[in-house]
């Protein structure tokens, strides 16, 4: 999986490309991690990511949980079947979510 | 990178060493005994399978040996220090220095004894009793002293001549000779054509016998074995009869004896040439001079300077000036006008001030005449008038343009002189380019005539008749720089000089610009004597004409053969493809001179064949097996998938090789091909070795008359260098046509 | 799919046999193959499908058999191979293009040199056909400036400007990358529809369903069965058919262990889904589950325990549009999500029909629907 960060300011943008699974799960957890200090808005950008899995999950749900306190989150380009994920596990709720 | 530098650096040292440890100060001894050479610390040269080798064995077994192959490479071996001794015959040495080799003189002592030069007889010759033959007609030659002749016309004075010698019109048999072509004077090219000793020798000995005679040209390595194999009936080529040759073929009675001496590097003249100054004439003692030959220069010098017997004879003017400019003489001994006019010419040369010897010109009247009294009244006051001053200014000047006579247009009431000149006396009487009277005296006396009012009826003559034209009376005066002499006196009357003459020494102008015009007065020296004397170049001609064709010829036969050997090896019977395969191997490990010798001297050797043809067949051969298998390995790279699908349209086995595979294969090996083919145009450079007269043939032999190394071979290089591009360029021009080009717009034979 | 099929054989083949010597491809083979026929050979690597066609065309010598093409004994010594050859066509897997040709050329050598026509004949002809499949503007270009699925679409034009009674493919599309091989498969479709008599060694099996008239599955050097595609791929009759039509619907992995290679076996169900002819979002689904089930339950159970022996089953229904998996696993028995709220199981719940557990034989099974 390919993460390109962006950064502008306060706001960091990730964009995703690949699969986000077991495997690649871990390398965007540590890259969050890594980059999170300080930042007010951060955005996960989806539109090349082919694939996610119950660990993509638990990351952006620990991203969410940090954001919360120090800013917002929101993920965009959501491809219809990662939105039907987000939909059955409830994470659409959670997650602020921008199809477009 | 480091390592990269530090291993330049490490070659950089052992290169420095080795040449400073190959320039051993070895020059500053003095070499004066044959002695002295005995010593391993010297090195001596020694000519190829000749008699200096054996001499050289036999008497100086301690010191370093190394064989050349010829004597030019010998002398110039000694000359570049990297000899201390070159033993070789000594009258080919004594010619060589009289022919200008500098720097080198020959020790006194001979070495050891001398030895036969005689003709070589083949064992194998198809001529009865060759031997016996070839004795009678040296034993007649002797008694009817024609070799003696010879001898002197051909060795002692240089003279260079072949006289006429009758070829037999009805010849019952054919005598094949071999010899070198680089030995002069025995057996050389002068211009493109063969001459010398043994040449006379060969036609004369042919006359004798009635035969048609063959001349073939030979390395001194190769002669020999030329003769034993039979390819030639006998050898003319200042053969030295020494043992080894004995036990592979016979020799005839001895021609003459020869003698070895051994030469050494002559370290004296060294300091001349830098900073030379010459204050008087006695300072010029030991130098070296340049004379006009035919003249009595040398005895006259060496009245006047001492130790002047370095005498270098040049044809004309122009040829010692060049000679000066080069350093190859210090002084050039010349009658005063002639000097004035190379002087004025030439930058860089300058007439010395000393005069050698004086002389006087004067009018010669028959005894008694009125003329002359009224001459001296004219000469007397165009002395004081100047007129003389301006005629010199005119005459001896570097421009030939103002060089015209004086128009007769003044009555002649007073009647007519006839006047006879010489016309060889440049600048006083010679002859124009289109064959009118020219020169100082002839313009003097047109003016003197004038004064007087007289017309002249001019006629040149030859010089010894000038005198005998006054007697006869066919002439009233005569001139052509005529120095008044006592003897003369006596059977003519003289005018008053008219010109105050003196033989001068021509030397260089070291005020710098004579020490720089050196090298490039060198290098046209060089490429005139290369290129230009006795018409040299049409023999490179010649020898590049062959190269060529040997090349062209070979790429041709070679490529067919090669694709033949290729479509055997592709053919399905085992036997065949091992076959060629081996040939491929054998070939493609065999040294290109070895495969030529083995085809000239083995497989052909009892078959009277062209050289030209043996080295087209060997070249042929190994171009063939070279080729063969780069076709083999383009053909392979085409894939077989195609090949299949052309089968199974239904293209036969053979359509399909030659519209599918084929032109696939040419455009992956003919860019390869094009390299080998350049590769055996280089290569035809060892044809030489079977006695054919390649570029690089041609190159030795001019080398070995002009005693250059370094301007012929360049020239050589040059030239192969040329070839090689143009023909590269054609065959890049042949590919392009041969291979589909890429840019295709359009279908052939279609309306698209 | 064809408008004619006289009843006339063009090809007899009569106990071909074809042995190298450490190898046997073809045992024992005879077939009559009538006009208009588009036959498609399928079976197990290395049974001698390729082989069978290159004796044919007798690219391949056979040992043994008589091979009559159009009344012609083609394997008697006597006979012009060259001539027979020329009114069959034949499509590799690797194209085989005239490197040295530009496109139209390729297509124009045979019809010049072989039938004779005028070089603007050809031309004509060979530009029509290449309109025809869309590559009229390739046509001056060469072979090495194509892709895999132009080439070989170039190729069957060159084939078919022959001419020929028949057009032989050797898995025409094994070579292609999957994106290109809907192309090609749509020019053989459309040969089909015009009435071509072909016979075709593939993989694509839905392809040769809905092409083919007639099915050979071929296994150990003879054709095994003979039939409509209806009959071999529904109602296979014989036992090694039955297997390997089976197989097909089935993807059976063993032996899961912590060595596992979840990528390539990622890339293996996409492949199965996309043979399947599954949806992407089927496809999905299958590798989420395989992914939460797997990696997320139980190869973690494994480390503890000794050997788990994992094994899955996937099986595609296509009348019921049901993609099942099967995981089977040693151990105690435990539901891979027993707890409500676990993530993966919510996933999997969301993107299934169906879940089923239950423990038998010592065993768990845990089935997944989608």
């Amino acid at each position: 999986m390919k993460i390109t960060k962006t950064q502008n300011g306060n706001n960091l943008c990730l964009s995703l490309e690949g699969r986000l699974d077991t495997n690649t799960a871990p390398e965007l957890e540590t890259t969050i991690k890594g980059a999170i200090d300080g930042v007010s808005e951060l955005t996960i950008d989806m539109a090349a990511l082919d694939y996610l899995s119950s660990a993509g999950l638990r990351v952006l749900l620990g991203a969410q949980k940090i954001m919360n306190k120090q800013g917002s989150m929101r993920v965009t380009h959501v491809n219809d079947t990662i939105m039907e994920i987000f939909e059955v596990t409830g994470f659409a709720d959670i997650l602020t979510i921008e199809k477009a | 990178m480091v390592l990269q530098k530090r291993t330049a650096f490490l070659i950089v040292v052992l290169l420095g060493t080795l040449c400073l440890w190959g320039c051993n100060d070895k020059e500053n001894e003095t070499i004066t005994s044959i002695e002295q050479l005995n010593d391993p610390a010297y090195t001596i040269g020694v000519p190829e399978g000749g008699a200096g080798m054996y001499m050289a064995e036999k008497y100086l077994p301690e010191a370093e040996h190394k064989t050349f192959s010829g004597n030019a490479s010998g002398y110039l071996a000694i000359s570049q220090g990297k000899l201390d001794g070159f033993v070789y015959d000594r009258v080919m040495m004594e010619f060589a220095i009289a022919s200008g080799l500098e720097d080198v003189k020959l020790l006194d002592e001979n070495l050891g004894e001398s030895m036969d030069v005689a003709v070589g007889i083949s064992p194998k010759s198809r001529i009865e009793n060759l031997k016996d033959k070839v004795n009678q007609f040296l034993a007649q030659a002797k008694t009817e002293g024609t070799l003696d002749e010879m001898y002197g016309r051909w060795v002692s004075r240089a003279e260079g001549t072949m006289p006429e010698i009758p070829m037999p019109q009805t010849p019952d048999c054919k005598l094949k000779v071999g010899t070198t072509g680089t030995v002069q004077p025995f057996s050389y090219y002068e211009g493109t054509t063969l001459t010398g000793y043994d040449v006379e020798l060969i036609y004369r000995f042919g006359a004798w016998l009635n035969a048609e005679v063959e001349i073939k040209i030979y390395d001194y390595d190769g002669i020999i074995a030329a003769a034993q194999a039979g390819d030639i009936d006998c050898i003319m080529a200042d053969l030295n009869a020494t043992e080894e040759r004995r036990k592979h073929i016979e020799f005839s009675d001895c021609v003459y004896p020869s003698v070895t001496a051994v030469m050494v590097r002559d370290a004296s003249d060294g300091g001349e040439k830098a900073g030379e100054t010459y204050e008087t004439l006695s300072d010029f003692e030991g130098a070296r001079f340049a004379a006009l030959s035919g003249g009595v220069y040398d005895k006259l010098l060496q009245e006047v300077i001492a130790d002047a017997d370095d005498f270098s004879y040049y044809n004309s003017v122009p040829d010692i000036v060049a000679a000066l400019k080069a350093g190859r003489v210090d002084a050039g001994a010349l009658d005063e006008p002639l000097a004035q006019l190379a002087a004025a010419k030439n930058e860089g040369l300058k007439i010395f001030e000393e005069p050698v010897i004086r002389d006087q010109y004067g009018y010669a009247f028959p005894k008694g005449s009125p003329l002359k009294e009224q001459f001296n009244g004219v000469i007397a006051k165009f002395k004081e008038d100047g007129t003389i001053e301006a005629l010199k200014k005119k005459w001896l000047g570097a421009d030939d343009s103002v060089k015209i006579l004086t128009e007769q247009d003044w009555p002649g009431d007073n009647g007519t002189i006839r006047y006879y000149h010489d016309s060889t006396h440049e600048p006083m009487t010679y002859l124009g380019s289109g064959g009118e009277p020219l020169g100082l005296e002839i313009d003097l006396m047109l003016l003197i005539a004038r004064e007087l009012d007289f017309k002249v009826e001019m006629a040149d003559c030859e010089f010894a008749s000038l005198i005998a034209s006054l007697e006869s009376g066919k002439a009233d005066v005569v001139s052509g720089s005529m120095s008044i002499t006592e003897e003369r006196a006596k059977k003519v009357d003289f005018a008053d000089t008219h010109y105050d003459s003196a033989m001068v020494l021509l030397v260089r102008d070291t005020d710098g610009a004579g020490q720089k015009e050196g090298f490039f007065a060198g290098l046209e020296d060089s490429f005139k004597s290369t290129f230009v004397a006795e018409g040299r170049w049409r023999l490179i001609l010649q020898g590049l004409g062959v190269t060529i064709l040997i090349s062209v010829c070979s790429g041709i036969f070679g490529l067919g053969l090669g694709f033949g050997i290729c479509m055997l090896r592709r053919m399905n019977c085992k036997p065949v493809q091992y076959l060629g395969g081996i040939f491929v191997r054998v070939i493609q490990g065999m040294p290109i001179v070895v495969l030529l010798m083995i085809l000239y001297y083995g497989i052909f050797g009892s078959v009277d064949i062209s050289e030209i043809l043996v080295a087209v067949i060997g070249f042929s051969i190994n171009f063939a097996a070279y080729s063969s298998e780069m076709m083999r390995t383009g053909i392979e790279t085409v894939d077989r998938g195609q090949q299949e699908a052309a089968l199974a349209m239904g293209y036969t086995r053979s359509q399909t090789f030659f519209k599918v595979v084929f032109p696939q294969a040419a455009g992956n090996f003919i860019p390869v091909l094009k390299g080998e083919f350049i590769s055996m145009v280089k290569m035809t450079s060892v044809a030489g070795y079977i006695a054919v007269q390649d570029l690089t043939k041609v190159s030795d032999i001019i080398r070995s008359r002009t005693m250059e190394a370094f301007f012929p071979l360049i020239v050589t290089a040059v030239i192969y260098f040329a070839v090689a591009n143009v023909m590269t360029t054609a065959l890049s021009f042949a590919e392009r046509e041969v291979l589909p080009k890429r840019n295709k717009r359009s279908v052939k034979g279609v309306c698209m | 799919m064809t408008d004619q099929q006289e009843d006339r054989s063009i090809i007899s083949i009569m106990h071909l046999c074809k042995e190298y010597p450490n190898v046997t491809p073809l045992r024992d083979v005879s077939v009559e193959i009538k006009k208009g026929e588009v036959i498609s050979i399928i079976g197990p690597s290395g049974t001698g499908k390729s082989t069978l066609l290159r004796c044919i065309n007798l690219l391949e010598t056979p040992t043994r058999g008589v091979i009559v093409v159009n009344g012609v004994i083609i394997t008697d010594k006597n006979c012009k191979v060259n001539l027979v050859r020329q009114k069959m066509g034949m499509v590799f897997q690797s194209f085989n293009l005239f490197a040295h040709k530009t496109i139209i050329e390729n297509i124009m050598m045979g019809q010049v040199d072989l039938l004779g026509r005028s070089r603007q004949e050809a031309y004509d002809r060979g530009m029509e056909l290449l309109r025809t499949i869309g590559l009229g503007d390739k046509a001056l270009a060469y072979p090495d400036e194509l892709s895999g699925g132009q080439k070989q679409r170039a190729a069957i034009a060159r084939t078919v400007a022959m001419e020929p009674e028949i057009i032989l493919f050797d898995e025409p599309t094994s070579a292609l990358d999957p994106t290109m091989v809907g192309e090609v498969l749509s020019v053989i479709r459309r040969l089909a529809g015009q009435g071509m008599t072909m016979m075709i060694v593939t993989h694509e099996m839905k392809f040769a369903r809905d092409v083919s008239t007639r099915i050979f599955y071929m296994d150990q050097g003879e054709i095994y069965e003979d039939g409509t595609p209806e009959q071999i791929f529904e109602h296979p009759k014989r036992e090694r058919t039955r297997i390997f039509i089976r197989q097909l619907k089935v993807l059976h992995v063993e032996k899961i262990s912590r060595d596992f290679d979840f990528p390539a076996f990622m890339t293996q169900l996409e492949e199965f889904g996309r043979r399947q002819q599954l949806s992407q979002r089927q496809i999905y689904a299958m590798q989420l589950a395989a992914e939460e089930v797997l990696m997320q339950k139980l190869l973690p159970a494994a480390l503890e325990a000794d050997d788990m022996d994992i094994s899955l089953d996937v099986e595609y229904s296509e009348r019921e549009n049901l993609a099942q998996m099967r995981f089977s696993y040693g151990g105690p028995a435990f539901h891979p999500f027993d707890r409500k709220e676990d993530l993966s199981g919510r996933i999997i719940k969301g993107m299934s029909k169906e879940m089923e557990y239950k423990f038998t034989d010592g065993k768990n099974h845990f089935i997944i629907s989608i």
